[in-house]
């Protein structure tokens, strides 16, 4: 193999999330091809639409919970209360405690509260509890199923776990770099429902 | 037309020796929850 070659998943969620432009064809957010999109347009669309969360948190360590929220809600428009969402996310007794003083799973509640509340039209998830043990990876999953059903955002979670396809509406399978299978789920069940 | 549609999407790199993305085209609707799967480590 020569260097290091990019995951096919993760590569539709560098795509999807305008960090990589496409050799070919469409994406299409919101009735915007933003396929099209220029560096700079593209800069726009990262920050107002599209909110990240990636395995390892990328919280800043020497600012609060609420301060790391804030960093995203202060840079893009129709931002959403940093207290607010970092109180959905079940956190609101962490408000004040930096990254440091917290568990792997508050901290990845930081950081799915610091995408959320930039009021994104897609929230992008990259392997979000690959550093999380079960059952903590089980309640960050239910944060991200809550916000999709209560803030009515589309959720993407790119994953090599299989066993949380249930949770899912619609389950795309990625091999070689192409579609093996496109599913949609008519009954997606809670992930309290769901072990692995 | 749905919330987020890919049509045929191709990422390669290497000046075309690797497809990451080789004709990747799936939509999906505003609040939908879309689980992405694949292999550890497969392209």
């Amino acid at each position: 193999m020569l260097g290091q070659v990019e995951l096919g998943k993760t590569t539709v969620l560098n795509l999807i999330g305008g960090m990589d432009s496409v050799t070919d064809g469409k994406i299409i957010v919101d009735g915007k091809d933003i396929s099209k999109y220029n560096e700079r347009k593209l800069t726009t669309y990262r920050r107002n639409d599209i909110g990240f969360v990636f395995q390892f948190y990328n919280l800043i360590p020497n600012l609060t919970a609420k301060e790391n929220v804030e960093l995203a809600s202060q840079i893009c428009k129709d931002a959403l209360d940093p207290e607010q969402v970092l109180k959905d996310v079940g956190l609101e007794n962490r408000i004040n405690n930096f990254p440091g003083q917290l568990s792997g799973g508050e901290q990845q509640r930081v950081a799915i509260a610091r995408a959320i509340a930039k009021n994104p039209k897609l929230l992008l998830c990259d392997e979000p509890t690959g550093a999380l043990d079960y059952n903590t990876g089980k309640e960050v999953l239910k944060v991200l199923q809550n916000t999709a059903r209560n803030k009515n955002i589309t959720v993407i979670i790119i994953t090599h776990n299989q066993a949380i396809t249930p949770m899912a509406d619609r389950i795309i399978k990625i091999k070689n770099g192409k579609v093996n299978e496109d599913k949609i789920n008519e009954n997606p069940v809670s992930i309290d429902q769901i072990e692995w | 037309m749905s919330y987020i549609e890919l049509k045929n999407v191709v990422k390669t790199y290497n000046n075309g020796a690797v497809r990451a993305a080789d004709g990747i085209s799936f939509d999906g609707e505003k609040g939908e929850i879309i689980v992405v799967v694949g292999p550890s480590g497969a392209r």
